[in-house]
């Protein structure tokens, strides 16, 4: 009797992250499927149907516009924020003095919230007369207005995600640290230079992190809103303006919530099925030391 | 499984009790604030069980002797805030018994929250609302209460009658009033501008052509320097309308509607905007538009901007720590135009809900008489929401002298210029952003002005038809 109790206390226990799912995720979750079927407006509601669906894929260019932005944008940013958190964890899985620094100093920018101060900071450092010109101005080079022009600011923005690398460079340090030694010296007696190790021995080890993390960061950076919500507000010319952006717009600036809730919808069935299809690829390139 | 739906079972009554607890949590709030006011000695009363005994007990007559709680929400800045604070305190002070319990933030998020709360049933007692919001609001909710039937304790004519009648009154009712009224105005620096300005240091310029001209020799002079500036918003509304308006002395968007104008009309517009831009009059838009205020544009700070368009509101703020000499002027004007394109209208609004009971109706009909028309508020309040369109508000300030010499000015050149009522739909969010996209796509050649009207007409179309099927 005394232990089922103490298995009920569990529940209580994780009570706060379990109401935090319930009603801040389930809930909306399972309600805006509905709304996507309606006209919902904030003040009425009738059933439409498919029509939102239908609308969005036939006569909305806005929508499918934003869409291959967004996509360009996840396929740039991704594997950019990948390459980078593995070069920062392979040299920091060197360095033996002052590790704690340069931990927190990388991992810093994961930290300041959902990067509204980042993303300021961005738009400091590459205004006309911000500090990437400024530098350039040094060696000589007149820099161009990076977010002001339509070609260079989702290029710029595509950099931002990078400062926040902290989370998956933490996870590469942890994986690095697993890849067993025996391995890498036997390659090295061999005659195996560092960067043929990396290729054949460090890379293929850590493979199945790679894989998690090319999927978390996928998910987070195709629904990327803050950047160019802050920085550019989808300007110039609608250059930056992504997916999440227009969705935002079309729910509570044209107050049109259940043509919104369709859209948020498609976007959830590509993450799905873009992941369902990574996971059906990765037998093919991810390998799993327990099976043989 | 069991263990599952346990787990289900468990949430789903933590869930329920936490919406029990959201409610009592919420309701000894107002009591608790109350008891920080004048009215220390009931502070036991909950606010739910006042709403209810005054709701049984009253009828007719203002709300003496009896607690009531108002609430009242506005956007804006901290200065505004401020002032709006203090002038609750000083009417709660002479009014016992009644609380205003403020809700307050910056335009950001308002007019979504507002909407949501009206939709819920759960706004405020007394609300600001933007002008352009008015139609919509009025059209699709019961979210104004008809304000003439307070008029035994609210003085409407304190507020000019075409005021009333344009902004005010929809289907015989008066479901807003406004706080304050506004005028777009050219505000210049006299010390810049030197050269082009008589001996009583007044601008010589009249119609574009004078301000593209003016521009023009300016920045050959001095090649750092442009003759304006804007924030993308400040582009659509004080330069791009305007001409608009100017070439067809109509607004843009109809009540009915129906557009203002034709394509040949607004590639015409569009043309004489380009030029603006094409002539280096103005600072580069690919540059200007990444300051989202003057405050922090480098160039208006440092004296290198001629002049820049603005509601004379805002006059105050813009120049505040500048150490240069301002002017103001009218708006430019093409040479044969009849209306100036100048927006004079109400700067905010404000409105009682329809929702709240008679008597928290009665008692915020109250508030906003004292709030809007009497000498004690306007004092506190002086310019925050903008010049009082109150005439009993306008003279206090002006008798304390509390209106800057530009700003009377500007009073004065706006009630002389000669503008048109602002649409209802005018100022509508969907419909602004389709001007302000092609606006961008001609200034940045991605569109020329021929295809940018075409285009902008059938998109402004498609829009005003979902707003008329409401």
């Amino acid at each position: 009797m005394k232990s089922r109790k103490q298995k009920y206390l569990g529940y209580l226990y994780i009570a706060p992250w379990l109401i935090g799912f319930f009603v801040l995720t389930l809930y909306p979750f399972v309600v805006s499927l509905l709304y996507s079927f309606t006209d919902y407006d904030m003040f009425q509601m009738d059933f439409v149907g498919l029509k939102n669906y239908m609308e969005i894929f036939t006569t909305d260019n806005t929508a499918m516009d934003s869409l291959g932005r967004t996509l360009l944008y996840t396929v740039v940013s991704v594997p950019l924020k990948l390459a980078m958190a593995l070069t920062v964890a392979l040299m920091l899985n060197k360095i033996r003095k002052g590790r704690g620094v340069f931990y927190t100093v990388f991992y810093l920018p994961s930290i300041l919230g959902s990067s509204v101060a980042l993303a300021i900071l961005w738009k400091y450092v590459f205004k006309k007369d911000g500090l990437v010109n400024l530098l350039l101005g040094v060696i000589g080079i007149e820099g161009p207005n990076w977010l002001g022009n339509p070609d260079l600011a989702l290029p710029v923005m595509m950099l931002l995600p990078l400062w926040q690398m902290g989370a998956p460079m933490v996870i590469f340090l942890a994986a690095l640290k697993n890849v067993p030694t025996d391995l890498t010296e036997a390659a090295r007696i061999d005659g195996a230079g560092p960067f043929r190790i990396f290729w054949k021995i460090t890379l293929p080890m850590i493979s199945p992190i790679i894989f998690f993390n090319a999927i978390m960061q996928t998910i987070e950076i195709i629904q990327i809103f803050t950047p160019a919500y802050l920085v550019t507000k989808g300007g110039p010319v609608k250059s930056t303006y992504l997916y999440s952006l227009y969705l935002y717009d079309t729910a509570f600036r044209d107050m049109k919530v259940g043509y919104a809730s369709a859209l948020s919808w498609i976007l959830f069935s590509i993450i799905i099925t873009f992941t369902l299809v990574f996971f059906s690829l990765s037998g093919k390139w991810v390998y799993y030391s327990d099976e043989r | 499984m069991k263990k599952r739906l346990f787990a289900l079972l468990t949430a789903a009554a933590m869930t329920a009790s936490l919406a029990a607890c959201g409610q009592t949590a919420q309701e000894p709030a107002p009591s608790s604030e109350a008891s920080g006011t004048e009215t220390a000695g009931t502070e036991t009363a909950s606010a739910d069980s006042t709403e209810t005994d005054s709701a049984s007990q009253e009828t007719a007559g203002a709300g003496d002797g009896e607690e009531i709680v108002l609430r009242f929400s506005w956007w804006g800045g901290d200065s505004r805030h401020e002032a709006t604070l203090e002038a609750i305190e000083v009417y709660e002070a002479a009014h016992p018994g009644v609380t205003i319990e403020p809700e307050y933030s910056s335009f950001s998020g308002y007019y979504e929250k507002l909407v949501t709360q009206l939709a819920s049933s759960n706004a405020p007692d007394i609300f600001q609302v933007d002008q352009g919001w008015v139609a919509e609001l009025s059209a699709r909710g019961d979210a104004f209460a008809d304000l003439s039937q307070y008029s035994d304790i609210l003085d409407m004519t304190q507020i000019s009658e075409s005021m009333m009648t344009d902004y005010c009154t929809i289907n015989g009712e008066v479901q807003v009033l406004p706080f304050g009224y506004n005028g777009t105005v050219f505000l210049y620096n006299k010390t810049l501008l030197a050269d082009w300005c008589d001996e009583n240091g007044n601008l010589q310029m009249s119609t574009w052509d004078d301000f593209i001209q003016i521009g023009k020799e300016l920045h050959e002079k001095d090649p750092e320097a442009y003759m304006t500036t804007a924030v993308t918003d400040g582009y659509l509304r004080y330069m791009l309308k305007p001409m608009l308006e100017q070439i067809t002395n109509e607004i843009d968007v109809q009540d009915d509607f129906t557009l203002g104008f034709h394509e040949e009309q607004m590639t015409q517009a569009f043309n004489s905007f380009l030029e603006i831009f094409n002539e280096e009059v103005s600072q580069p838009y690919d540059e200007a538009v990444l300051y989202d205020s003057m405050q922090n544009n480098p160039l208006w700070l440092n004296g290198k901007i001629g002049g820049i368009f603005l509601f004379f509101s805002n006059i105050d703020t813009e120049i505040a720590g500048l150490d240069y000499d301002f002017g103001v002027t009218a708006m430019p004007m093409f040479e044969d135009a009849q209306i100036s394109g100048q927006e004079c209208c109400p700067s905010l609004m404000v409105a009682i809900n329809k929702n709240s009971d008679e008597v928290h109706q009665r008692a915020a009909a109250e508030f906003m008489e004292w709030f809007l028309n009497s000498e004690e508020a306007s004092l506190i309040l002086g310019t925050q929401r903008g010049v009082p369109a109150s005439a009993s508000a306008l003279e206090a300030l002006e008798s304390n002298n509390m209106l800057s010499e530009l700003m009377s000015q500007a009073i004065q050149i706006s009630n002389d210029t000669m503008s048109l009522k602002n649409g209802a739909y005018e100022l509508n969010a969907s419909v602004k952003s389709v001007f302000v996209d092609y606006m961008e796509m001609v200034i940045y050649g991605v569109e020329t002005p021929e295809e940018a009207s075409a285009n902008m007409i059938t998109d402004l179309n498609a829009i005003l038809q979902e707003l008329s099927a409401g």
